[in-house]
């Protein structure tokens, strides 16, 4: 790699993953991993139990190959969904660029840097998916030295092509936003639509695919890895590169690959130097009205109102208003009902009397509420904590943490707002899920109410954890905002600790095979108590740890 | 009125940030705080206003104890701090809106206040913006807008002029000085000494954490005996030979 490319990358990164000097909080950091990986390991049992279970099924046809092809597939598909959000923090939301112009840097390594950065990003999304895919199939494959050698090469171009996809839509998106006046509206906006569009011809390609593909599907001798690869068409190459590591054709299909993602990369930094640098400048420069406003609309807009009230509105109106906020708290809510919308539209139009039909059918059986119930207040306690309001919240003050300890307005009042902002989008993200479940699903409204009633208790619980987390251990030194969000661990630790807890729930009530009533009783008593106490401890001790927080 | 007492902050190591400082700044005056860059003078306003706690000593504003009644004393102060960039993504009117919630105004008073003070700094045509598009003097505008909207007796100021136009640092001096003769407490902070020279009833000079002189200006050039000298001049010998 180029020196100077090297070298800004580093400095890229560096700015971004800062670890701390100071022996305590290094000790902290890393026992957060720790904790962390711990969280982790049952995940990864079960995933390595799956997928080592549907490798034998699969060998019983002479369709191993598909785990591969399925596996590289899917991991393209996850790596392209995540990176259009990558992308869009690192190319136009990290506020780098203008600082970077005005050395004697070339374009093409800025774009380099930033492009590699992503795709260490990436490296983690894939070593969750892909890695455990590729270890499973080697061992149980007998693949030699080669087969490891393949797989690394592998592994480590995959992300090219999704990230090269992501860019170039995020780019030709972005570089129409600059023409806009209000720029943070625009950019907001284009981001969602750069989202929708993503998403949309992912599944359009996943559909034509299935389409096209439902009649083969008997074939035998790997021939599905042609089908499923399809929607990403150069990971068909990976895939027949590893199952073919014996012999010659695995060399070229690896080849191939490699020479593919490159290609990738190039059009990436032809097509960035057209578009990238004319759309990202500007990004924080915003226009002003230099509008008077009148003593009547004045009176109207300074109402007094209460403290806690102006507080949340004013958490509520950042949030929307920073891009960087905005994707990754806001949006974020509206993002599980179309991933539980996607399985839906893809499934071709053939398999709807089994596919969907059936799971309606399934959901209408007795017995089997109760089970949809825990489901969703096990979903919800996921969902809740994954837009990271409320882990994020300290956090997200940054330099700017001194206001909150200057100003008359006790802790234990300004911990609560928080908690309500992040509980108000959490309810936001129920009910969307809700509309979802109850028109598609079509799960009766009753039940549904009664779901989301619970499972209000499932969202406090969440926003709790995740300013708990916070308060211990708030990343404030961040320059720009996405760092605050996107490189904050404690969002990964609370989403950690509540799908454990959900997982807990789920197979608690399983294994106690409890009827509806139960269900709900047992949940509301179990979860009303462990807010209580949460509440009880934020009130106490959780207003001590922020007084004693400095930047 | 703002009394320190041997108050002491060191962060982490054995160098003293703010050493043994005592002070008291009486109603009624403008007090300048002077020093170099970091010579302790935003740690202790930090301490001053409850953003950092004191390892020893005690604050009191307006006869209230910072550390053990602090929303009370809080309540007392407003607090300009050295860096405009806050709450960028809000508009003026939201921003002013929000203070004057925190500290409890009515609707009628805060009108009246917003639209006084948006004519004063002339920022009448900008209030429905959002913070981010203002420059860096509005910015600053804007913060000291929404610190006098609860009209608080103990004004803390620091580094106010930094980046101010001349207008906007005129209309600042007089304000301090009408607030001030009104019998309340201005304090601020700087390292220009021409601000100070012009508007203090009293200066304190810090470095390195220790309090070097305590007083009028006037007597600050006969303790160090250079009549005719620069207070410049003063200042630079005091600060670098300490």
């Amino acid at each position: 790699m180029n020196k100077k490319l090297l070298i800004l990358t580093i400095a890229l990164m560096k700015n971004g993953f800062s670890f701390p000097k100071e022996k305590s909080k290094k000790i902290k950091k890393i026992l957060l991993f720790v904790v962390l990986a711990l969280s982790l390991l049952p995940m990864a049992y079960g995933i390595i139990t799956f997928l080592t279970s549907a490798y034998d099924e699969l060998a019983k046809v002479g369709e191993e190959g598909v785990l591969l092809s399925l596996g590289i597939a899917v991991s393209a598909f996850v790596i392209f969904f995540f990176g259009l959000f990558y992308t869009m923090n690192t190319f136009y939301f990290s506020d780098d660029v203008e600082n970077l112009l005005p050395l004697p840097i070339k374009s093409s390594h800025i774009l380099g840097a930033k492009f590699i950065i992503v795709t260490v990003f990436e490296y983690l999304t894939g070593s969750l998916i892909f890695l455990p895919i590729l270890i499973v199939y080697g061992a149980k494959s007998g693949g030699g030295v080669l087969y490891y050698v393949y797989a690394l090469l592998i592994f480590l171009t995959l992300p090219v092509i999704p990230i090269v996809l992501d860019s170039v839509i995020v780019m030709i998106i972005m570089r129409f936003t600059n023409l806009a006046k209000n720029k943070d509206a625009f950019r907001t906006i284009s981001a969602v639509i750069a989202i929708i569009f993503g998403v949309g011809v992912s599944t359009m390609s996943q559909r034509f695919v299935l389409n096209q593909g439902a009649g083969h599907t008997q074939l035998g001798n790997n021939s599905l890895v042609a089908i499923t690869s399809n929607i990403f068409p150069a990971s068909k190459l990976g895939a027949l590169g590893l199952i073919n590591h014996g012999n010659l054709s695995g060399l070229v299909y690896t080849g191939l690959f490699i020479i593919v993602s490159l290609l990738g990369f190039y059009l990436f930094l032809l097509l960035g130097n057209k578009l990238y640098f004319k759309g990202v400048t500007g990004v924080s420069v915003s226009s002003s009205s230099k509008k008077q406003i009148s003593s009547a609309e004045l009176s109207r807009k300074s109402i007094r109102s209460t403290v806690i009230k102006s507080y949340v509105l004013k958490e509520l109106r950042i949030l929307f208003r920073t891009p960087a906020f905005f994707i990754n708290c806001i949006l974020m809510n509206f993002i599980w009902p179309i991933m539980l919308l996607i399985p839906i539209l893809t499934q071709p139009k053939s398999m709807n009397g089994n596919g969907i039909g059936a799971m309606v059918g399934l959901l209408q059986t007795e017995g089997i509420t109760g089970m949809v119930f825990v489901a969703f207040f096990g979903a919800m306690l996921f969902v809740s904590s994954s837009n990271g309001i409320a882990a994020t919240s300290i956090s997200r003050e940054g330099e700017n943490i001194f206001f909150n300890k200057y100003i008359p307005v006790n802790y234990k009042t300004q911990i609560m707002a928080k908690v309500i902002t992040g509980v108000i989008m959490g309810i936001v993200g129920m009910l969307s899920i809700s509309i979802v479940a109850v028109i598609v699903l079509k799960l009766p409204l009753p039940l549904m109410a009664l779901i989301c009633v619970t499972s209000f208790l499932a969202i406090l619980f969440s926003n709790f954890v995740g300013i708990i987390i916070d308060l211990f251990n708030p990343k404030l030194h961040w320059d720009n905002e996405q760092k605050a969000i996107k490189q904050n661990l404690n969002l990964v630790l609370s989403m950690a600790i509540c799908v454990a807890f959900g997982g807990l729930t789920i197979f608690a009530v399983i294994k106690l095979n409890l009827n509806l009533i139960q269900i709900v009783v047992s949940l509301v008593a179990v979860y009303g108590l462990l807010d209580s106490l949460l509440y009880l401890f934020l009130k106490k001790i959780g207003s001590k740890i922020f007084s004693k927080i400095e930047y | 009125m703002i009394e320190l007492s041997k108050v002491t902050k060191s962060f982490n190591s054995a160098v003293k940030a703010v050493d043994n400082i005592d002070l008291k700044v009486e109603s009624g005056e403008i007090f300048g705080f002077l020093g170099p860059n970091g010579a302790g003078k935003t740690t202790t306003i930090k301490m001053m206003t409850g953003i950092l706690a004191p390892d020893n000593g005690s604050i009191l504003i307006d006869g209230l104890d910072i550390s053990k009644d602090p929303l009370k004393a809080k309540k007392q102060f407003g607090f300009v701090p050295d860096s405009p960039n806050m709450f960028l993504k809000l508009k003026g009117f939201e921003y002013l809106n929000f203070m004057s919630d925190i500290y409890d105004v009515p609707t009628k008073e805060r009108k009246e206040k917003i639209e006084m003070l948006s004519n004063r700094f002339e920022m009448t045509k900008a209030l429905g913006d959002q913070i981010q598009s203002y420059s860096h003097g509005m910015r600053q505008k804007i913060i000291i807008m929404g610190v006098l909207i609860h009209n608080p007796s103990v004004w803390i100021l620091d580094e106010p002029m930094t980046g101010l136009d001349p207008r906007a640092s005129f209309t600042l001096k007089e304000m301090m000085r009408e607030h001030a003769d009104k019998g309340n407490t201005v304090f601020f902070s700087t390292h220009v000494l021409d601000v100070a020279e012009k508007i203090c009833d009293r200066v304190a000079v810090i470095n390195k954490g220790k309090l070097l002189f305590c007083g009028k200006l006037d007597e600050m050039k006969a303790h160090f005996k250079v009549q005719g000298e620069s207070l410049e001049k003063i200042f630079l010998d005091m600060t670098e030979h300490e």
